[in-house]
């Protein structure tokens, strides 16, 4: 029988919570008993969507990065973000998603800032798709134990 | 946690010659910010032939920090303001020799009997008495904001900056924290910083005491509405004190979830305690500003506590916690300062 991550990280996530995972003597572990409970928590959130999450973003960070060369035309940037338009990603390992959304990320910052330094009314248009873009990544990430 | 009690009288005696049999009572560790370790003891000893005890609060420095300030900077603010109409813990000890207690730390009155706690304070029955502790928190910040740092001798410790310069100064500062610690880029932050490049704020008519933290969290407070003492001054600067508001008005802050900033009071109420207990405006544009500033600041902290944390320096949880949820929660407050919100 193989483990239920999701099952594990929430049972001992909530058993740290309540304070039924180890008898702890000071306050100071108590509390902390309690956030390593409440980061289980979040790791189980984030687990049963990670993998999602990270193929949908870097499918629209190649689409937004793509539209964003064509904007800029010539140039260097133009140029590697279309290398980076063109990538696909290596799989579902998490590390190798990751490893391609902050490329990508970094991409994303070159582009914003090099359409932040075109004028017309193209130009301000791509901004809110990027900043719609960026909204969405945000949302993705998250979590019911937010501060808000 | 023996041996940081016996080390603990070891250097006590050094600092009280007069006192014999000294000894360290409850000695535990609280959650005083990642920044700096945070004991809580008492102090016990003979002198003039009478057993006396006092609680003391002992502030070590960290193996690793989310912020690495210098400790003088806190213990000079809470010298400058004790018995002052902001109230502080009376600070009684700098040491700087890590000999001791293999790191520089220093000691301060211990306040016994009152909370701290976010949570505590947007549930019953602290949440009933929200307005009168916000009326308070915001008086304390206009009190801070109007002290001549001159006259407190906290120029002679904090570095000199002109008023046009201030906003230059902590954005150059904050940009290089996000530089240096970031692991995952940070494309929120990063358009902020541009765009407040781009439109800088008017400068303050003349250069503040800024505490640098001044949020819930961050001060002692009883079940009946009263505050008793502004903590955590490791950031103190010299600046403009439309930072300290702004900070103080950070989404990220808002506990009770229902858009009232510190979980204590509207925005604007905020404000508006403010400027009556300043008996001066705030320039609106010049505070929008220093607001998207301070998503700026929070999350070049949360990253520095998610690089602690990865880099195994400093495994406090609360740095895992600030680097994620807190890290999200600042990039929605950004966007919704922006009016960039999806939802």
């Amino acid at each position: 029988m193989s483990v239920d991550v999701l099952r594990f990280v929430q049972t001992f996530g909530g058993s740290l919570i309540t304070g039924q995972a180890i008898a702890l003597e000071t306050d100071y572990q108590r509390s902390s008993a309690l956030l390593l409970g409440v980061l289980l928590l979040m790791a189980g959130e984030d687990i049963d969507r990670l993998v999602e999450r990270l193929v949908e973003e870097n499918r629209a960070l190649r689409e937004l990065l793509g539209a964003g060369a064509d904007l800029l035309g010539a140039g260097e940037v133009a140029t590697d973000l279309q290398v980076l338009a063109a990538e696909i990603d290596p799989g579902l390992r998490i590390t190798a998603l990751q490893a391609a959304n902050d490329r990508l990320r970094r991409g994303l910052i070159r582009l914003h800032a090099a359409v932040e330094d075109l004028a017309g009314g193209a130009a301000r248009a791509f901004e809110d798709r990027l900043w719609a873009e960026l909204a969405r990544s945000v949302e993705r990430r998250r979590l019911v134990m937010s501060p808000f | 946690m023996e041996d940081l009690a016996r080390r603990f009288v070891l250097w006590a005696g050094q600092q009280m010659p007069a006192a014999r049999d000294l000894r360290v009572e409850g000695l535990a560790r609280i959650h005083g910010g990642a920044s700096r370790e945070t004991w809580r003891l008492a102090l016990e000893w003979v002198e003039d032939g009478q057993r006396r005890r006092r609680p003391l609060i002992l502030r070590r420095d960290p193996v690793g920090s989310l912020i690495e300030t210098d400790r003088r900077v806190e213990y000079a603010a809470y010298r400058a303001f004790h018995g002052s109409d902001v109230p502080v813990p009376e600070p009684l000890w700098l040491e700087s020799d890590p000999q001791w207690l293999d790191r520089p730390f220093f000691v301060m009155e211990q306040i016994e009997g009152f909370e701290s706690s976010p949570q505590v304070l947007v549930t019953p029955p602290c949440s009933d008495h929200a307005q009168a502790l916000g009326r308070r928190k915001w008086s304390i910040l206009a009190t801070i904001a109007s002290a001549d740092p001159g006259k407190l001798g906290l120029t002679e410790v904090l570095p000199a900056v002109d008023p046009g310069s201030c906003w230059r100064r902590e954005l150059d500062y904050w940009e290089g924290v996000l530089d240096e610690d970031e692991r995952t880029p940070q494309p929120i932050a990063r358009a902020l910083i541009r765009r407040l490049r781009r439109n800088p704020p008017a400068a303050p008519a003349r250069v503040a005491v800024v505490h640098g933290d001044f949020r819930t969290g961050n001060f002692l407070f009883d079940r009946a509405g009263t505050i008793h003492a502004i903590l955590d001054w490791e950031m103190a600067h010299l600046g403009d004190p439309l930072e300290d508001l702004a900070w103080s008005l950070n989404p990220v802050w808002e506990f009770a979830r229902d858009g009232r900033s510190g979980g204590l009071l509207l925005r604007e109420e905020a404000i508006a305690v403010w400027e009556d207990a300043r008996g001066e405006r705030a320039d609106r544009a010049a505070l929008a500003w220093w607001e998207l500033f301070a998503c700026v600041k929070g999350q070049a902290i949360w990253v520095s506590a998610g690089r602690e944390f990865l880099e195994g320096t400093n495994k406090d949880p609360v740095n895992a916690f600030s680097a994620w949820a807190v890290g999200v929660s600042q990039d929605r407050g950004a966007l919704r300062l922006m009016g960039r919100l999806a939802s």
